[in-house]
């Protein structure tokens, strides 16, 4: 349904003879980016909000829809169109997002292991708390720990004849 | 020394702050049962939910008394046991166990960061894998060898 409706959109604005009001037609207008940096990340300015915006480590595409409605911004519009308003907007929604009533079952980082916080992390920290967690278990010379230590399966298959090909 | 040095002393020692889910060191030994199970993943939760008829009664009773014995600023003798399946819990803090794995008992020191795993965790059971030459059952070609 989605679809159809953009068309015509699409065909109302050519034929009307690049007078166009709608601003989804500025595609090559002089504020279009065509990348953006948010939250140390680079982002198509051509693709559509939501799935601009999964590029982000930790954001999917449902946390990036959520967050867009958080942030009221027109699904429809292409990220390169989004003003520098509204995409501090939804950095200040990703980084709060308890603050903008997304549930708490939505995050990814739920009762942190040594805060005990609910937060979404992205980007970098990403990989620094995965780091975080490996070393945690190496430390304390649990199973898992040491699994991963050796390099081989931690969540209990077989490895007696898959696996293989290691990296 | 006295008990106030000794406290001060490790006090001094631990760099490092230790919290568990938000809570530090001291606050956490004194959490009842339900507070913990509040903390903990799943796993540990329905264990503890499931189990407080307390099969391992035994096991902590004794870690007290070892902890008692123990002069002050020295670890705590250690006490064996088979409970694989044990979860530990902040009580458990500073005793050593000695944990089965089905041969020998592997003395292991319980450390803040361990809470809310299974003993059994700390103690492999298995010798890890060093490959060798491949024995005589591994190369296919070979699968017949006449006398």
């Amino acid at each position: 349904m989605e679809r159809i409706h953009q068309q015509h959109y699409f065909l109302d604005s050519v034929q009307s003879n690049r007078i166009s009001t709608m601003s989804s037609s500025l595609m090559q207008g002089p504020e279009f980016q065509h990348i953006l940096r948010i939250l140390n990340t680079n982002v198509e300015g051509k693709r559509n909000v939501v799935f601009a915006l999964t590029k982000i480590n930790g954001l999917g595409r449902r946390f990036t829809d959520l967050i867009c409605k958080k942030a009221e911004i027109d699904v429809n519009k292409r990220a390169g169109e989004l003003t520098a308003d509204e995409i501090e907007k939804v950095v200040a929604v990703i980084q709060n997002p308890r603050q903008f009533k997304i549930p708490l079952w939505f995050l990814n980082r739920q009762k942190d292991y040594k805060t005990g916080k609910y937060s979404q992390i992205f980007a970098q920290s990403i990989a620094a708390k995965l780091r975080d967690d490996i070393e945690r278990m190496k430390k304390i010379r649990a199973h898992r720990g040491l699994r991963h230590w050796w390099g081989i399966r931690v969540r209990g298959q077989h490895t007696c004849s898959t696996g293989r090909r290691k990296h | 020394m006295d008990a106030e040095k000794v406290a001060e002393l490790r006090k001094k020692r631990q760099f490092k702050k230790f919290t568990f889910r938000g809570i530090e060191l001291e606050q956490l030994l004194d959490l009842t049962n339900d507070e913990l199970m509040d903390l903990v993943t799943a796993r540990a939760r329905r264990r503890m939910s499931r189990g407080l008829k307390r099969k391992p009664m035994a096991l902590i009773k004794r870690l007290r008394q070892a902890k008692k014995e123990a002069p002050p600023g020295e670890k705590p003798r250690g006490i064996k046991t088979h409970l694989r399946n044990m979860v530990i819990v902040p009580e458990m803090i500073g005793s050593i166990i000695g944990i089965y794995n089905g041969k020998m008992f592997c003395g292991v020191e319980m450390k803040p960061e361990m809470i809310g795993m299974y003993l059994g965790e700390f103690a492999i059971t298995y010798k890890p894998v060093r490959h060798g030459r491949p024995g005589v059952s591994a190369a296919h070609q070979t699968r017949f060898i006449p006398l």
